[in-house]
């Protein structure tokens, strides 16, 4: 039986290298911020959790 | 050093920055950045100054930059490109990844149309060919640098700003 979803760590990959990782609640905000901090770029919850996958 | 690769994200405005950030280690110049040593890409929107953008993000990830400059532009999916070199202290950002910059030949093309492929290492090299101009042409730039780094442009070609392609 796998984990939780709920619980699950995803990663997302930026373009410049920065890899990040997190629960999916985590991870929508860790990418919010670098995404405006790294590139000026505002982006939707929904944009960060299409680019999501599971940590293999 | 690879090729431009885009941003995680399709960029909406008109003008996406590509910054390159350079130091001095020694006496060779390095590519370094929040992105390591590949190009890093920051969004413009339609009411930003792309300057203060790039000058605010780079001090905001690595403190207060000597010298920030559009170096050259060319045409990118859905707007444009525009190039910059910023340049931080030799002892600036010290952890960020990095590599020594080599040289290249420039892209060039005939005299009416811009060149038709450019390789980023073209990029910088014209960024350092305009850096090297602008060290003998702006007082405010040859300040903005140490004599160790103004030895080492003296290296370049100095070129103004110009379409890359």
């Amino acid at each position: 039986m796998g984990k939780p979803t709920r619980n699950r760590v995803l990663v997302v990959h930026c373009a410049c290298g920065v890899v990040m990782r997190g629960t999916k609640g985590e991870l929508v905000l860790i990418v919010q911020k670098h995404a405006l901090e790294s590139h000026n770029m505002k982006t939707t919850r929904e944009e960060v959790l299409s680019r999501a996958r599971p940590e293999s | 050093m690879k090729s431009a690769t885009p941003p995680p994200w399709g960029t909406e405005g008109p003008v996406q920055a590509e910054v390159f950030v350079v130091r001095l280690r020694g006496d060779r110049l390095e590519l370094t950045g929040p992105c390591g040593p590949e190009a890093w890409y920051i969004e413009s929107h339609p009411d930003d100054d792309p300057m203060e953008v790039v000058n605010r993000l780079a001090t905001n990830l690595m403190g207060p930059p000597l010298l920030v400059h559009s170096t050259s532009w060319r045409r990118g999916t859905g707007g444009v490109i525009l190039s910059f070199l910023v340049v931080v202290g030799d002892d600036q950002a010290s952890d960020l990844a990095s590599v020594p910059i080599g040289r290249a030949d420039l892209a060039r093309n005939t005299a009416t149309e811009g060149a038709t492929a450019i390789a980023t290492s073209q990029v910088v090299e014209h960024a350092l060919r305009h850096v090297a101009w602008l060290a003998q042409d702006d007082a405010a730039v040859q300040a903005a640098l140490s004599p160790a780094w103004l030895a080492v442009l003296a290296g370049y070609v100095p070129e103004p700003f110009r379409h890359l392609g």
